[in-house]
Protein backbone atom coordinates (compact mmCIF):
# COMPACT_ATOMS: atom_id res chain seq x y z
CA UNK A 1 0.00 0.00 0.00
CA UNK A 2 2.75 1.93 0.70
CA UNK A 3 3.53 2.20 -3.34
CA UNK A 4 0.49 4.83 -3.77
CA UNK A 5 1.91 8.21 -2.98
CA UNK A 6 -0.93 11.30 -4.52
CA UNK A 7 1.20 14.06 -6.50
CA UNK A 8 -0.18 17.39 -6.97
CA UNK A 9 -0.27 18.77 -9.84
CA UNK A 10 0.97 21.65 -9.67
CA UNK A 11 4.54 20.26 -8.59
CA UNK A 12 6.35 17.22 -10.36
CA UNK A 13 7.65 16.01 -7.06
CA UNK A 14 5.39 13.19 -5.32
CA UNK A 15 4.02 13.81 -1.86
CA UNK A 16 3.40 10.52 -0.09
CA UNK A 17 -0.17 9.85 0.78
CA UNK A 18 -0.75 7.72 3.81
CA UNK A 19 -3.68 6.08 2.20
CA UNK A 20 -4.65 3.53 5.20
CA UNK A 21 -7.68 4.84 6.38
CA UNK A 22 -9.20 4.07 3.36
CA UNK A 23 -8.71 -0.03 4.13
CA UNK A 24 -12.10 -0.66 5.62
CA UNK A 25 -14.16 0.71 2.84
CA UNK A 26 -12.35 -2.12 0.38
CA UNK A 27 -14.69 -4.08 0.89
CA UNK A 28 -17.65 -2.32 -0.02
CA UNK A 29 -16.32 -0.37 -2.71
CA UNK A 30 -15.30 -3.58 -4.24
CA UNK A 31 -16.84 -2.70 -7.37
CA UNK A 32 -14.18 0.30 -8.00
CA UNK A 33 -12.05 -2.24 -8.80
CA UNK A 34 -14.28 -4.74 -9.96
CA UNK A 35 -12.41 -8.36 -9.65
CA UNK A 36 -8.69 -7.35 -10.00
CA UNK A 37 -7.65 -7.16 -6.63
CA UNK A 38 -6.96 -4.86 -4.00
CA UNK A 39 -3.88 -3.09 -5.67
CA UNK A 40 -6.32 -1.86 -8.61
CA UNK A 41 -8.66 -0.53 -5.46
CA UNK A 42 -5.91 1.84 -4.52
CA UNK A 43 -4.44 2.67 -8.10
CA UNK A 44 -8.15 3.95 -8.96
CA UNK A 45 -8.97 5.41 -5.49
CA UNK A 46 -5.68 7.51 -6.54
CA UNK A 47 -6.96 9.05 -9.51
CA UNK A 48 -10.22 9.84 -8.06
CA UNK A 49 -8.28 11.73 -5.21
CA UNK A 50 -6.06 13.26 -7.46
CA UNK A 51 -9.11 14.61 -9.77
CA UNK A 52 -10.79 15.68 -6.59
CA UNK A 53 -8.48 18.07 -5.91
CA UNK A 54 -7.13 19.25 -9.47
CA UNK A 55 -7.89 22.48 -10.14
CA UNK A 56 -8.30 24.20 -13.30
CA UNK A 57 -8.91 22.80 -16.62
CA UNK A 58 -10.38 18.40 -16.52
CA UNK A 59 -6.54 17.28 -16.81
CA UNK A 60 -5.17 14.90 -20.14
CA UNK A 61 -4.14 11.18 -19.34
CA UNK A 62 -0.53 12.45 -20.13
CA UNK A 63 -1.02 15.34 -17.40
CA UNK A 64 -2.89 13.20 -14.98
CA UNK A 65 0.22 10.45 -15.56
CA UNK A 66 2.62 13.12 -14.75
CA UNK A 67 0.92 14.36 -11.58
CA UNK A 68 0.91 10.97 -10.17
CA UNK A 69 4.38 9.74 -11.49
CA UNK A 70 2.81 6.32 -13.71
CA UNK A 71 3.01 5.93 -16.97
CA UNK A 72 -0.03 7.08 -18.97
CA UNK A 73 -0.61 3.38 -20.76
CA UNK A 74 -1.25 2.42 -17.42
CA UNK A 75 -3.73 4.61 -16.65
CA UNK A 76 -5.64 4.40 -19.29
CA UNK A 77 -7.75 1.26 -18.25
CA UNK A 78 -8.25 2.40 -14.94
CA UNK A 79 -9.85 6.07 -16.34
CA UNK A 80 -11.79 3.97 -18.54
CA UNK A 81 -13.38 1.55 -15.85
CA UNK A 82 -14.34 4.62 -14.12
CA UNK A 83 -15.59 6.83 -16.46
CA UNK A 84 -17.42 3.24 -17.61
CA UNK A 85 -19.04 2.96 -14.19
CA UNK A 86 -20.48 6.55 -13.79
CA UNK A 87 -17.47 8.05 -11.61
CA UNK A 88 -16.16 10.38 -14.38
CA UNK A 89 -17.69 12.43 -16.89
CA UNK A 90 -17.87 11.07 -20.72
CA UNK A 91 -19.92 12.37 -24.06
CA UNK A 92 -18.25 15.57 -23.88
CA UNK A 93 -14.46 15.53 -24.29
CA UNK A 94 -13.47 12.15 -23.80
CA UNK A 95 -9.83 13.36 -23.85
CA UNK A 96 -10.58 15.12 -20.68
CA UNK A 97 -11.10 13.46 -17.15
CA UNK A 98 -13.31 14.62 -14.27
CA UNK A 99 -15.35 13.56 -11.89
CA UNK A 100 -18.96 13.28 -12.25
CA UNK A 101 -21.37 14.78 -8.99
CA UNK A 102 -21.44 10.96 -8.11
CA UNK A 103 -17.86 10.46 -8.40
CA UNK A 104 -17.02 13.89 -6.21
CA UNK A 105 -19.88 12.78 -3.27
CA UNK A 106 -17.95 9.61 -3.36
CA UNK A 107 -14.15 11.10 -2.65
CA UNK A 108 -15.80 13.38 -0.07
CA UNK A 109 -17.49 10.66 2.23
CA UNK A 110 -14.70 8.79 1.85
CA UNK A 111 -12.19 11.19 2.97
CA UNK A 112 -14.36 11.98 5.74
CA UNK A 113 -14.97 8.43 6.14
CA UNK A 114 -11.36 7.81 6.13
CA UNK A 115 -10.31 10.52 8.93
CA UNK A 116 -9.34 8.65 12.07
CA UNK A 117 -12.49 9.51 14.55
CA UNK A 118 -12.81 10.42 18.14
CA UNK A 119 -15.62 10.06 20.31
CA UNK A 120 -16.31 13.72 19.88
CA UNK A 121 -15.70 14.05 16.65
CA UNK A 122 -19.01 12.21 15.42
CA UNK A 123 -21.53 15.28 15.65
CA UNK A 124 -18.31 17.16 13.71
CA UNK A 125 -18.11 14.65 11.42
CA UNK A 126 -21.97 14.25 10.50
CA UNK A 127 -22.48 17.94 10.85
CA UNK A 128 -19.66 18.36 7.74
CA UNK A 129 -21.19 15.52 5.75
CA UNK A 130 -24.49 17.06 5.89
CA UNK A 131 -22.76 20.22 4.84
CA UNK A 132 -21.06 18.96 1.94
CA UNK A 133 -23.78 17.49 0.86
CA UNK A 134 -25.75 20.36 0.82
CA UNK A 135 -22.88 22.38 -0.99
CA UNK A 136 -23.19 19.43 -3.77
CA UNK A 137 -26.58 19.94 -4.70
CA UNK A 138 -27.68 16.56 -3.64
CA UNK A 139 -31.58 15.99 -3.51
CA UNK A 140 -33.55 16.97 -0.55
CA UNK A 141 -34.54 13.51 0.58
CA UNK A 142 -30.55 13.37 1.19
CA UNK A 143 -30.24 16.02 2.83
CA UNK A 144 -32.69 15.02 5.22
CA UNK A 145 -31.64 11.77 5.59
CA UNK A 146 -28.06 13.39 6.82
CA UNK A 147 -29.79 15.84 8.89
CA UNK A 148 -31.52 12.95 10.89
CA UNK A 149 -28.03 11.69 11.38
CA UNK A 150 -26.86 15.01 13.11
CA UNK A 151 -30.01 14.91 15.15
CA UNK A 152 -29.73 11.11 16.34
CA UNK A 153 -25.73 11.79 17.16
CA UNK A 154 -26.00 14.69 18.94
CA UNK A 155 -29.50 13.51 20.53
CA UNK A 156 -27.43 10.61 21.78
CA UNK A 157 -24.54 12.95 23.18
CA UNK A 158 -26.65 15.07 24.75
CA UNK A 159 -27.86 12.48 26.84
CA UNK A 160 -24.44 11.40 28.05
CA UNK A 161 -23.52 15.16 28.11
CA UNK A 162 -26.62 15.65 30.90
CA UNK A 163 -25.90 12.46 32.66
CA UNK A 164 -22.42 13.97 33.17
CA UNK A 165 -23.85 17.20 35.48
CA UNK A 166 -23.57 15.00 38.63
CA UNK A 167 -20.25 13.20 38.30
CA UNK A 168 -17.51 13.54 40.55
CA UNK A 169 -14.65 13.58 38.03
CA UNK A 170 -13.65 16.63 36.94
CA UNK A 171 -11.87 15.51 33.81
CA UNK A 172 -15.20 14.00 32.78
CA UNK A 173 -17.30 17.27 33.69
CA UNK A 174 -14.86 19.14 31.71
CA UNK A 175 -14.62 17.28 28.64
CA UNK A 176 -18.57 17.08 28.75
CA UNK A 177 -18.77 20.40 29.56
CA UNK A 178 -16.80 21.15 26.08
CA UNK A 179 -18.61 18.72 23.79
CA UNK A 180 -22.24 20.68 25.13
CA UNK A 181 -20.32 23.74 23.84
CA UNK A 182 -18.92 22.53 20.48
CA UNK A 183 -22.35 20.43 20.03
CA UNK A 184 -24.65 23.45 20.80
CA UNK A 185 -22.19 25.08 17.97
CA UNK A 186 -22.42 22.30 15.46
CA UNK A 187 -26.47 21.95 16.13
CA UNK A 188 -26.70 26.01 15.54
CA UNK A 189 -24.29 25.67 12.26
CA UNK A 190 -26.68 22.78 10.75
CA UNK A 191 -30.12 23.88 11.95
CA UNK A 192 -29.10 27.48 9.95
CA UNK A 193 -28.09 25.19 6.75
CA UNK A 194 -31.12 22.86 6.93
CA UNK A 195 -33.56 26.25 7.46
CA UNK A 196 -32.20 26.90 3.34
CA UNK A 197 -34.08 23.57 2.17
CA UNK A 198 -36.93 23.18 4.99
CA UNK A 199 -39.73 22.49 2.51
CA UNK A 200 -42.21 20.05 3.89
CA UNK A 201 -44.04 19.58 7.69
CA UNK A 202 -40.98 16.88 8.13
CA UNK A 203 -38.58 19.17 7.53
CA UNK A 204 -39.97 21.51 10.24
CA UNK A 205 -40.44 18.79 12.54
CA UNK A 206 -36.68 17.94 12.38
CA UNK A 207 -36.00 21.40 13.00
CA UNK A 208 -38.03 21.38 16.16
CA UNK A 209 -36.11 18.55 17.53
CA UNK A 210 -32.68 20.46 17.12
CA UNK A 211 -34.46 23.15 18.57
CA UNK A 212 -35.01 20.79 21.23
CA UNK A 213 -31.66 19.41 21.70
CA UNK A 214 -30.29 22.95 21.52
CA UNK A 215 -32.28 23.84 24.67
CA UNK A 216 -30.79 20.61 26.40
CA UNK A 217 -27.55 21.46 25.56
CA UNK A 218 -27.63 24.95 26.74
CA UNK A 219 -29.27 24.02 30.11
CA UNK A 220 -26.30 21.04 30.61
CA UNK A 221 -23.74 23.08 29.63
CA UNK A 222 -24.68 25.89 32.21
CA UNK A 223 -25.32 22.82 35.21
CA UNK A 224 -21.89 21.68 34.00
CA UNK A 225 -20.25 25.11 34.10
CA UNK A 226 -21.39 25.25 37.73
CA UNK A 227 -20.59 22.12 38.48
CA UNK A 228 -16.95 22.21 36.79
CA UNK A 229 -16.35 24.69 38.46
CA UNK A 230 -17.09 23.87 41.67
CA UNK A 231 -14.64 20.17 41.10
CA UNK A 232 -12.00 22.74 40.36
CA UNK A 233 -12.50 24.41 43.11
CA UNK A 234 -12.31 21.56 45.25
CA UNK A 235 -9.33 20.11 43.04
CA UNK A 236 -7.35 23.43 43.75
CA UNK A 237 -7.93 23.52 47.50
CA UNK A 238 -6.82 20.31 47.87
CA UNK A 239 -3.65 19.82 45.53
CA UNK A 240 -2.29 23.73 47.13
CA UNK A 241 -3.48 25.26 43.71
CA UNK A 242 -4.18 28.32 45.51
CA UNK A 243 -0.96 30.64 45.81
CA UNK A 244 -0.19 33.91 47.66
CA UNK A 245 0.14 35.23 44.08
CA UNK A 246 -3.63 34.39 43.56
CA UNK A 247 -4.55 36.16 47.30
CA UNK A 248 -2.09 39.18 45.98
CA UNK A 249 -4.47 39.54 42.79
CA UNK A 250 -7.33 39.67 44.86
CA UNK A 251 -5.77 42.30 47.38
CA UNK A 252 -4.72 44.70 44.26
CA UNK A 253 -8.42 44.53 42.88
CA UNK A 254 -10.39 44.42 46.40
CA UNK A 255 -11.68 47.59 48.01
CA UNK A 256 -10.90 48.94 51.35
CA UNK A 257 -14.36 47.96 52.91
CA UNK A 258 -13.77 44.79 51.63
CA UNK A 259 -10.09 44.15 52.26
CA UNK A 260 -11.11 45.85 56.17
CA UNK A 261 -14.25 42.89 56.25
CA UNK A 262 -11.81 40.08 55.56
CA UNK A 263 -9.02 40.70 57.81
CA UNK A 264 -12.12 41.99 60.93
CA UNK A 265 -12.38 38.67 62.59
CA UNK A 266 -8.76 37.58 62.30
CA UNK A 267 -7.53 40.33 64.17
CA UNK A 268 -7.42 41.14 68.28
CA UNK A 269 -8.03 44.32 69.59
CA UNK A 270 -4.58 45.63 70.82
CA UNK A 271 -5.49 49.34 71.46
CA UNK A 272 -7.02 49.53 75.03
CA UNK A 273 -8.40 52.53 75.61
CA UNK A 274 -8.16 55.05 78.42
CA UNK A 275 -9.50 53.14 81.52
CA UNK A 276 -11.69 55.10 82.99
CA UNK A 277 -15.32 54.96 81.77
CA UNK A 278 -18.50 56.73 82.52
CA UNK A 279 -20.85 54.56 84.76
CA UNK A 280 -23.29 54.62 82.61
CA UNK A 281 -21.11 53.01 79.88
CA UNK A 282 -19.90 50.65 83.10
CA UNK A 283 -24.01 49.91 83.82
CA UNK A 284 -24.57 48.40 80.20
CA UNK A 285 -20.84 46.96 80.37
CA UNK A 286 -21.93 44.46 83.08
CA UNK A 287 -24.59 43.58 81.00
CA UNK A 288 -22.58 43.00 77.78
CA UNK A 289 -20.15 40.76 80.25
CA UNK A 290 -22.57 38.64 81.84
CA UNK A 291 -24.64 38.04 79.25
CA UNK A 292 -22.05 38.02 76.01
CA UNK A 293 -24.04 39.90 73.77
CA UNK A 294 -22.63 42.82 71.24
CA UNK A 295 -21.58 45.99 73.35
CA UNK A 296 -24.19 48.41 73.24
CA UNK A 297 -23.32 52.39 72.78
CA UNK A 298 -23.88 54.64 75.75
CA UNK A 299 -26.90 56.28 73.27
CA UNK A 300 -28.66 52.81 73.25
CA UNK A 301 -28.51 52.24 77.02
CA UNK A 302 -31.92 52.95 79.29
CA UNK A 303 -31.58 56.48 80.72
CA UNK A 304 -30.97 56.36 84.60
CA UNK A 305 -33.69 55.09 87.09
CA UNK A 306 -34.90 58.34 89.43
CA UNK A 307 -33.39 59.75 91.92
CA UNK A 308 -34.03 57.09 95.62
CA UNK A 309 -35.48 59.27 98.35
CA UNK A 310 -33.12 60.02 100.87
CA UNK A 311 -33.58 58.10 103.57
CA UNK A 312 -34.85 59.80 107.02
CA UNK A 313 -31.59 61.43 108.76
CA UNK A 314 -30.53 59.32 111.03
CA UNK A 315 -27.13 60.00 110.31
CA UNK A 316 -27.76 63.75 109.28
CA UNK A 317 -25.76 66.02 111.30
CA UNK A 318 -26.95 68.51 114.09
CA UNK A 319 -26.19 71.36 111.96
CA UNK A 320 -27.96 70.11 108.90
CA UNK A 321 -30.75 69.34 110.69
CA UNK A 322 -30.98 72.92 112.11
CA UNK A 323 -30.78 74.18 108.69
CA UNK A 324 -33.65 72.08 107.73
CA UNK A 325 -35.46 73.66 111.09
CA UNK A 326 -35.04 77.01 109.56
CA UNK A 327 -35.74 76.23 106.34
CA UNK A 328 -38.94 74.53 107.10
CA UNK A 329 -40.01 77.73 109.07
CA UNK A 330 -39.09 79.83 106.62
CA UNK A 331 -41.02 78.11 104.52
CA UNK A 332 -44.42 78.30 106.47
CA UNK A 333 -43.99 81.85 107.71
CA UNK A 334 -44.02 82.43 103.44
CA UNK A 335 -47.16 80.26 102.61
CA UNK A 336 -49.39 80.88 105.62
CA UNK A 337 -51.93 83.03 104.98
CA UNK A 338 -51.57 84.73 107.80
CA UNK A 339 -47.32 85.51 107.72
CA UNK A 340 -45.20 86.89 109.88
CA UNK A 341 -44.61 90.11 108.53
CA UNK A 342 -41.00 91.34 107.78
CA UNK A 343 -40.07 93.71 110.47
CA UNK A 344 -41.11 90.89 112.42
CA UNK A 345 -39.41 87.98 110.65
CA UNK A 346 -36.25 89.65 110.66
CA UNK A 347 -36.35 90.25 114.08
CA UNK A 348 -36.39 86.71 114.69
CA UNK A 349 -33.39 85.13 116.82
CA UNK A 350 -32.21 82.68 113.86
CA UNK A 351 -32.36 85.54 110.89
CA UNK A 352 -28.48 85.43 110.04
CA UNK A 353 -29.06 81.99 109.44
CA UNK A 354 -32.07 81.31 108.38
CA UNK A 355 -31.84 84.20 104.73
CA UNK A 356 -28.53 82.64 104.05
CA UNK A 357 -29.86 79.05 104.14
CA UNK A 358 -33.08 80.29 102.28
CA UNK A 359 -31.24 81.83 99.27
CA UNK A 360 -29.55 78.26 99.48
CA UNK A 361 -32.66 76.63 99.26
CA UNK A 362 -34.19 79.19 95.93
CA UNK A 363 -30.94 79.18 94.15
CA UNK A 364 -31.48 76.09 92.37
CA UNK A 365 -35.14 76.78 91.59
CA UNK A 366 -33.80 80.66 90.67
CA UNK A 367 -31.44 79.00 88.28
CA UNK A 368 -34.36 77.82 86.02
CA UNK A 369 -35.09 81.19 85.61
CA UNK A 370 -34.13 84.11 83.35
CA UNK A 371 -31.39 86.29 85.27
CA UNK A 372 -31.31 88.95 86.61
CA UNK A 373 -33.52 87.14 89.36
CA UNK A 374 -35.56 89.17 91.83
CA UNK A 375 -37.95 88.62 94.70
CA UNK A 376 -40.81 91.21 95.03
CA UNK A 377 -41.77 92.09 98.87
CA UNK A 378 -45.67 92.88 99.01
CA UNK A 379 -47.18 95.58 101.18
CA UNK A 380 -47.85 92.55 103.90
CA UNK A 381 -44.10 92.22 104.17
CA UNK A 382 -43.78 88.86 102.03
CA UNK A 383 -41.65 87.68 100.02
CA UNK A 384 -42.47 86.07 96.68
CA UNK A 385 -40.75 85.41 93.16
CA UNK A 386 -41.54 87.41 89.83
CA UNK A 387 -41.22 90.61 88.23
CA UNK A 388 -41.32 94.30 89.97
CA UNK A 389 -39.11 93.15 92.55
CA UNK A 390 -36.87 95.23 94.85
CA UNK A 391 -33.82 92.88 96.05
CA UNK A 392 -30.98 90.51 94.44
CA UNK A 393 -31.56 87.44 95.62
CA UNK A 394 -28.74 85.81 93.52
CA UNK A 395 -26.49 88.68 95.08
CA UNK A 396 -26.96 87.22 98.26
CA UNK A 397 -27.92 90.53 100.05
CA UNK A 398 -31.78 90.99 101.73
CA UNK A 399 -33.12 94.61 102.27
CA UNK A 400 -35.89 96.16 102.74
CA UNK A 401 -37.35 99.90 102.67
CA UNK A 402 -38.85 100.76 106.04
CA UNK A 403 -42.06 102.57 104.03
CA UNK A 404 -42.70 98.84 102.54
CA UNK A 405 -42.18 96.94 105.65
CA UNK A 406 -44.40 98.90 107.96
CA UNK A 407 -48.22 98.03 108.16
CA UNK B 1 7.98 37.71 95.28
CA UNK B 2 5.14 34.56 95.29
CA UNK B 3 3.79 33.58 91.86
CA UNK B 4 0.93 35.04 92.96
CA UNK B 5 2.22 38.19 93.33
CA UNK B 6 4.38 37.97 90.41
CA UNK B 7 1.15 37.40 88.26
CA UNK B 8 -0.27 39.92 89.42
CA UNK B 9 3.14 42.89 89.00
CA UNK B 10 3.08 40.81 85.13
CA UNK B 11 -0.91 41.72 84.23
CA UNK B 12 -0.37 45.33 86.16
CA UNK B 13 3.01 45.80 83.16
CA UNK B 14 1.08 44.32 80.40
CA UNK B 15 -2.16 46.51 80.97
CA UNK B 16 -0.34 49.50 81.78
CA UNK B 17 2.52 49.16 78.73
CA UNK B 18 0.21 47.10 75.97
CA UNK B 19 3.37 45.76 74.78
CA UNK B 20 6.47 44.94 76.74
CA UNK B 21 9.48 43.50 75.22
CA UNK B 22 10.15 39.75 76.37
CA UNK B 23 13.58 40.59 78.21
CA UNK B 24 11.57 42.17 80.44
CA UNK B 25 9.92 39.75 81.57
CA UNK B 26 11.71 37.00 81.22
CA UNK B 27 10.21 35.22 83.74
CA UNK B 28 7.03 35.17 81.80
CA UNK B 29 8.64 33.50 78.65
CA UNK B 30 10.62 30.73 81.00
CA UNK B 31 7.52 29.99 83.95
CA UNK B 32 4.77 27.63 82.13
CA UNK B 33 2.73 27.99 84.66
CA UNK B 34 3.25 31.72 85.27
CA UNK B 35 2.35 32.17 81.84
CA UNK B 36 -1.05 30.03 82.77
CA UNK B 37 -1.59 32.46 85.77
CA UNK B 38 -1.06 34.89 83.75
CA UNK B 39 -3.31 34.41 80.88
CA UNK B 40 -5.83 33.09 83.19
CA UNK B 41 -5.59 36.40 85.10
CA UNK B 42 -5.98 38.25 81.48
CA UNK B 43 -8.64 36.49 80.45
CA UNK B 44 -10.87 36.37 83.14
CA UNK B 45 -11.32 40.22 82.48
CA UNK B 46 -11.61 40.10 78.95
CA UNK B 47 -8.54 39.95 77.71
CA UNK B 48 -5.90 37.71 76.40
CA UNK B 49 -2.42 37.44 76.21
CA UNK B 50 -0.46 37.85 73.01
CA UNK B 51 3.13 35.99 71.70
CA UNK B 52 4.35 34.34 69.22
CA UNK B 53 8.21 32.59 69.14
CA UNK B 54 10.43 34.61 67.62
CA UNK B 55 8.54 38.07 68.44
CA UNK B 56 10.37 39.38 71.21
CA UNK B 57 7.92 40.96 72.83
CA UNK B 58 4.82 40.02 74.92
CA UNK B 59 1.34 42.52 74.44
CA UNK B 60 -1.99 42.50 75.86
CA UNK B 61 -5.07 43.09 73.64
CA UNK B 62 -8.93 42.97 74.44
CA UNK B 63 -10.42 39.06 73.65
CA UNK B 64 -12.26 39.58 70.28
CA UNK B 65 -15.81 38.84 72.12
CA UNK B 66 -15.78 42.22 73.94
CA UNK B 67 -14.26 44.73 71.47
CA UNK B 68 -16.43 46.90 69.46
CA UNK B 69 -15.55 47.46 65.96
CA UNK B 70 -17.04 50.86 65.79
CA UNK B 71 -14.43 51.83 68.45
CA UNK B 72 -11.47 50.92 66.23
CA UNK B 73 -12.16 53.92 63.78
CA UNK B 74 -12.12 55.83 66.89
CA UNK B 75 -8.20 55.18 67.03
CA UNK B 76 -7.41 55.80 63.55
CA UNK B 77 -8.44 52.27 62.70
CA UNK B 78 -11.11 53.14 59.57
CA UNK B 79 -11.68 50.98 56.61
CA UNK B 80 -8.78 52.63 54.69
CA UNK B 81 -6.30 51.82 57.84
CA UNK B 82 -7.40 47.38 58.04
CA UNK B 83 -7.21 47.93 54.28
CA UNK B 84 -3.63 48.94 53.91
CA UNK B 85 -2.91 46.74 57.10
CA UNK B 86 -3.85 43.52 55.40
CA UNK B 87 -1.96 44.66 52.44
CA UNK B 88 1.05 44.76 54.65
CA UNK B 89 0.49 41.84 56.61
CA UNK B 90 0.64 39.89 52.82
CA UNK B 91 3.38 41.82 51.56
CA UNK B 92 5.86 41.59 55.29
CA UNK B 93 3.72 38.08 57.01
CA UNK B 94 2.10 36.18 54.59
CA UNK B 95 4.85 34.33 52.85
CA UNK B 96 6.44 32.74 56.13
CA UNK B 97 2.99 31.64 57.37
CA UNK B 98 2.34 30.42 54.03
CA UNK B 99 5.49 28.61 53.74
CA UNK B 100 7.26 29.91 50.79
CA UNK B 101 10.01 31.16 52.95
CA UNK B 102 11.43 29.99 56.36
CA UNK B 103 10.34 32.18 59.40
CA UNK B 104 12.67 35.21 59.53
CA UNK B 105 15.18 34.93 62.47
CA UNK B 106 14.53 39.06 62.95
CA UNK B 107 10.72 39.52 62.28
CA UNK B 108 11.45 42.88 60.86
CA UNK B 109 13.92 41.52 58.42
CA UNK B 110 11.19 41.91 55.95
CA UNK B 111 10.56 45.37 54.28
CA UNK B 112 8.68 47.27 51.45
CA UNK B 113 9.44 50.82 50.10
CA UNK B 114 6.87 52.86 50.58
CA UNK B 115 6.82 53.49 46.54
CA UNK B 116 6.20 49.84 45.79
CA UNK B 117 3.32 49.85 48.52
CA UNK B 118 1.57 52.75 46.69
CA UNK B 119 2.12 50.92 43.00
CA UNK B 120 0.38 47.85 44.54
CA UNK B 121 -2.33 49.15 46.73
CA UNK B 122 -5.36 49.59 44.83
CA UNK B 123 -7.27 53.09 44.09
CA UNK B 124 -5.75 56.40 44.94
CA UNK B 125 -3.31 56.83 47.15
CA UNK B 126 -1.73 59.98 47.62
CA UNK B 127 1.43 59.82 48.92
CA UNK B 128 0.97 62.20 52.04
CA UNK B 129 -2.18 60.15 52.45
CA UNK B 130 -0.46 57.40 52.47
CA UNK B 131 2.30 58.69 55.05
CA UNK B 132 -0.26 59.43 57.49
CA UNK B 133 -1.72 56.16 57.25
CA UNK B 134 1.82 54.46 57.78
CA UNK B 135 2.52 57.22 60.26
CA UNK B 136 -1.29 55.88 61.99
CA UNK B 137 -0.61 51.97 62.18
CA UNK B 138 2.94 52.83 63.17
CA UNK B 139 2.06 54.61 66.61
CA UNK B 140 -0.42 51.30 67.54
CA UNK B 141 2.60 49.32 66.75
CA UNK B 142 1.29 47.37 63.75
CA UNK B 143 4.46 48.54 61.69
CA UNK B 144 7.59 49.65 61.96
CA UNK B 145 9.28 52.57 59.95
CA UNK B 146 12.21 51.69 58.85
CA UNK B 147 15.33 54.26 60.10
CA UNK B 148 16.97 56.45 56.99
CA UNK B 149 14.68 54.60 54.43
CA UNK B 150 11.04 55.10 53.06
CA UNK B 151 9.89 51.59 53.83
CA UNK B 152 8.45 50.34 56.79
CA UNK B 153 8.63 46.30 58.30
CA UNK B 154 6.19 44.68 60.66
CA UNK B 155 5.48 45.40 63.64
CA UNK B 156 5.49 43.78 66.73
CA UNK B 157 1.12 43.50 66.51
CA UNK B 158 1.41 42.48 62.76
CA UNK B 159 2.97 39.88 64.24
CA UNK B 160 0.99 38.97 67.63
CA UNK B 161 -2.14 40.60 67.11
CA UNK B 162 -3.53 38.27 64.01
CA UNK B 163 -4.48 35.02 63.70
CA UNK B 164 -2.42 34.28 60.69
CA UNK B 165 -3.24 30.25 60.52
CA UNK B 166 -7.45 31.43 60.09
CA UNK B 167 -6.44 34.15 58.27
CA UNK B 168 -4.69 32.60 55.46
CA UNK B 169 -7.32 30.07 55.46
CA UNK B 170 -9.85 32.04 55.05
CA UNK B 171 -8.41 34.06 52.23
CA UNK B 172 -7.21 31.09 50.18
CA UNK B 173 -10.41 29.84 50.30
CA UNK B 174 -12.78 32.87 50.03
CA UNK B 175 -10.95 35.08 48.20
CA UNK B 176 -7.65 33.47 46.74
CA UNK B 177 -9.09 30.71 45.06
CA UNK B 178 -11.83 32.91 42.66
CA UNK B 179 -8.14 34.04 41.59
CA UNK B 180 -6.79 30.41 40.94
CA UNK B 181 -9.77 29.27 38.91
CA UNK B 182 -9.67 32.26 36.55
CA UNK B 183 -5.52 31.80 36.63
CA UNK B 184 -6.09 28.09 36.20
CA UNK B 185 -8.92 28.39 33.25
CA UNK B 186 -6.92 31.29 31.41
CA UNK B 187 -3.63 28.88 31.29
CA UNK B 188 -5.88 25.41 29.79
CA UNK B 189 -7.03 28.47 27.22
CA UNK B 190 -3.82 29.67 26.67
CA UNK B 191 -0.85 27.49 27.43
CA UNK B 192 1.50 28.91 25.58
CA UNK B 193 1.38 32.04 27.74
Amino acid sequence: MGQYKLLPHESPSPTAVDLSGFAPFYALLRGLAAVQGEATFYERLEVLLQLARWTGAPPTVLELARALGKPADALSGALSALRGAGWLISGVDDRHYALTPQGRILIVLLQLLAQPWTEDAIAPVATQMYAVAESLGVKTELLRAHFETVLSVLEERTGQITAAIGAEDTALVESRLNESKRNAQLGQQALALRREGAVSPDDHRQAQRMHEILSRLSHASGELELRYQALLTRDLLAEGGVTLGDILDWAREAADAEMAEALLPFMEDPYLPVWALPEIALIGGGETLLGHTAPRRSTQLPKPAPLAEIPPAANISEVKQRIYQVQEALRRRLTETDPLSLAAWVAQESWPTAVLHFIAALDPQLGDMVPPIFLRLNGQGRLDGGAGAVQAVTAGSLSHSPDQTSE
Amino acid sequence: MSMDEQATAICAELIRRRLVPRNELAELGDDALLRQEVSQRLSAVGLVLLERPGVPYFGVALHATYRDVEQFADYGLDNRALGLLLHLWLRLVAKFIYGEQPMPADYTQETVALDTLAAELPGEWKSITLERYITRLAKLDWITKVRGAEAVSAGPMLWLAIHHDDLLQYLREKKGIVKAVERYLREEREPGE
